[in-house]
């Protein structure tokens, strides 16, 4: 009897710290939170971290997990490479947007390809956390005990057709993004959480050269 | 000159005779029981999903991902999702009762030419064959392997298959020009290793290679 009192008491304990970390208060001064944001991510001048990207298809009742690591250099470098369930492989280098797909590699150049330019600036901007400066989107910020929660709607009506919502999740010890969720459908979605994070750790130049 | 149209018209109609002439016509209880069309699976439907690497070559685009493809015991539905490596849906078909329907669909392939040239592929994998008329199907014995000849929807459907119904390659014929070819590869251990569906007169192909494979117990 007394074990299952201890167990009814840690499991009641851990849903009451769960309930703190998951209830969150808006922010109503965003201006606070972009110079709080824009003051630590100017400090930060690489990182490298593992992710894990789950697709949910809640409707299908199914996950698709993909996993793999990124490396970002400021100011526009970026290797995104997955190992599961295949190699695949992006890099952002010097204005050009490289796949490489088993030993195939093609090359965009993020100038004149409006579609790469929009994944090459949300891709950079989710990784350093700073996309509350992009434009391109409605934001609302809300915080708990140890995050702070952006809601990205876009503004554009042809953004919306592809993306319904992001959600970024960011550590307020480091403001390192933990977590992005980036909604098709309320029952379609993707989150990408990313483990392991490093800061400021040298990287080689060669590490965004594609062969 | 004459003579040798006529000459030519006849040899003409005797081979289409003789070649029709080999499908031996079944009714659906025969093929029922010669076959089994009611656990009729190219895909397998002991296995409640499938996942592939995915890519697909489309009128000049090259596009890669995962095609996750889940069927439901429930309603006898199967969904067939294209998803892009960084997780975006770029389609959902749903196929039930014999009919597609499109559950999402975006960029490129949000165009009605495009979405009934892919339905009209995946439906050569997919489709449930016990909706076919059963005066339209035909089998042939060819060395080792027989083929599953039939008319479904104004399509001429050939399925090559060894026992048990174990298809290794399907040709469509739409019209007169397309055709459409279905290549199924197993691996040694008999087990869905790929599929790769190319288009004569379009350019457009889709190649699969199995990731995954969900059990029904799972």
């Amino acid at each position: 009897m007394k074990k299952i009192l201890i167990v009814i008491f840690l499991f009641s304990l851990k849903f009451t710290i769960y309930s703190q970390n998951s209830s969150y208060t808006e922010i109503k001064d965003l201006k606070i939170l972009e110079n709080k944001i824009e003051a630590n991510t100017s400090k930060i001048n690489t990182i490298i971290s593992d992710f894990v990207q789950e697709k949910k298809l809640d409707y299908l009742d199914a996950t698709i997990t993909s996993k793999g690591k990124f490396w970002f250099k400021k100011s526009n470098f970026l290797r995104w490479e997955y190992f599961e369930p295949y190699k695949y492989l992006i890099v952002i280098n010097a204005g050009k947007f490289y796949i490489k797909n088993e030993s195939k590699v093609s090359v965009y150049d993020v100038n004149t390809n409006k579609v790469f330019k929009e994944v090459n600036d949300l891709l950079i901007s989710m990784v350093q956390g700073n996309i509350m400066f992009d434009k391109k989107f409605h934001i609302d910020a809300f915080e708990n005990k140890t995050l702070y929660l952006l809601k990205l709607v876009p503004i554009d009506s042809n953004m919306k057709k592809i993306i319904a919502k992001t959600k970024i999740y960011i550590d307020k010890n480091d403001f390192s993004v933990v977590k992005v969720v980036m909604e098709e459908s309320e029952t379609d979605y993707t989150i990408i959480s990313f483990v392991n994070r490093r800061f400021n750790e040298n990287i080689s130049d060669n590490i965004f050269n594609i062969k | 000159m004459r003579i040798y149209r006529i000459i030519f018209l006849i040899l003409s109609s005797f081979i289409l005779f003789t070649s029709c002439g080999t499908f031996c016509c079944l009714n659906k209880q025969k093929l029922l029981n010669n076959i089994d069309v009611s656990n009729y699976s190219i895909l397998e439907k002991k296995y409640n999903s499938l996942l592939f690497k995915a890519n697909i070559k489309a009128l000049g685009n090259d596009y890669t991902g995962l095609i996750f493809i889940k069927y439901f015991a429930s309603d006898s539905s199967i969904h067939i999702v294209f998803i892009s490596e960084l997780g975006l849906n770029l389609f959902d078909f749903k196929y039930k009762s014999d009919k597609f329907e499109v559950v999402t669909c975006k960029d490129f392939f949000n165009k009605k030419q495009i979405i009934n040239i892919l339905q009209s592929d995946f439906r050569s994998i997919v489709q449930d064959l016990s909706k076919i008329e059963t005066n339209k199907i035909s089998i042939k014995e060819v060395n080792d392997f027989k083929i599953l000849k039939f008319i479904h929807l104004s399509d001429k459907y050939f399925y090559f298959y060894r026992s048990n119904f174990d298809v290794f390659r399907i040709y469509k014929k739409a019209g007169f020009f397309k055709t459409i070819n279905v290549s199924i590869v197993k691996n040694s251990e008999d087990l869905l290793d790929s599929i790769n569906i190319s288009h004569s007169r379009i350019r457009l192909s889709i190649n699969l290679k199995l990731i995954k494979v969900q059990n029904n117990a799972n």
